[in-house]
């Protein structure tokens, strides 16, 4: 293909590309839409995070859990001790 | 006077609504619905105008939002069915026929861009909405030299898919 050829080739996939859209008209209900996001936007994220939780839940391996609880454990026993000698 | 962020929200949507929308019809694979996506990106700027700073032009940072959430939705959508949201406020009213030859061609064209990398995907989408080298580049993350080099490559490859499919009457 020569360099013509190309940029005529390239010119019409421009064409459809912009054309994509066309085929459908958006129309903003403007009040409708800003009362819809106001009161569902924050369900909606609550549901995704929930989602988002999940996934790391199922996700985490039992190496990190037991980890984690270790860390916990030692966290918490030096707190222990250090309010033991603060008593003191 | 004195604009309101809602306002502000509603004129950025108008003026940017058909870039949206050609971004969520190519990512619009089945079982992925273009409606939905265009909404759950009208959303994501709902919640996120507030913290864009301006550091980038506005219709750049709107692209990154609209490539983002498209991205996520896909890979989320191989894994289950999530919760989609829907919103009455915004209207979809067909204008012209779908099954006209132009929409053929539309529908190799996606295919073909859909076979590329994820990031070359977004490259060309991006070139295609004509946006400067330096504007895809902030949002791929990428160097303006390193699009240049990696547009001269798509456009060839992208044309040979095309050409063979139309060759198959696909």
């Amino acid at each position: 293909m020569n360099n013509t050829h190309f940029d005529e080739a390239w010119n019409d996939i421009k064409e459809t590309w912009n054309g994509s859209a066309r085929a459908e008209e958006i129309n903003l209900e403007v009040s409708v839409l800003i009362a819809e996001l106001k009161s569902k936007v924050s369900p909606f994220e609550k549901q995704s995070i929930k989602d988002d939780i999940e996934l790391i839940k199922r996700n985490t391996s039992q190496f990190e859990k037991d980890s984690i609880d270790r860390d916990l454990q030692l966290i918490s026993k030096s707190l222990k001790k250090f309010m033991e000698l603060f008593k003191k | 006077m004195i604009e309101t962020e809602e306002e502000k929200f509603i004129q950025i949507i108008q003026v940017h609504k058909a870039k949206i929308a050609r971004i969520c019809k190519a990512y619009a694979i089945q079982p992925l619905d273009p409606q939905d996506l265009f909404q759950e990106v009208v959303c994501e700027i709902w919640k996120s105008l507030a913290s864009f700073k301006g550091k980038s032009e506005l219709g750049t940072w709107i692209y990154r939002v609209a490539l983002n959430v498209c991205y996520r939705a896909h890979h989320k959508n191989k894994i289950k069915n999530q919760q989609t949201i829907h919103l009455e406020g915004v209207k979809f009213e067909i204008s012209s026929p779908q099954e006209s030859p132009d929409e053929m061609k539309y529908l190799i064209l996606r295919e073909c861009i859909t076979k590329l990398e994820e990031v070359d995907r977004s490259i060309i989408m991006l070139y295609l909405e004509e946006l400067p080298y330096k504007n895809i580049a902030d949002i791929v993350g990428l160097s303006a030299n390193n699009i240049a080099v990696r547009v001269k490559r798509i456009k060839p490859k992208l044309l040979e898919c095309i050409v063979s499919k139309q060759g198959k009457g696909e």
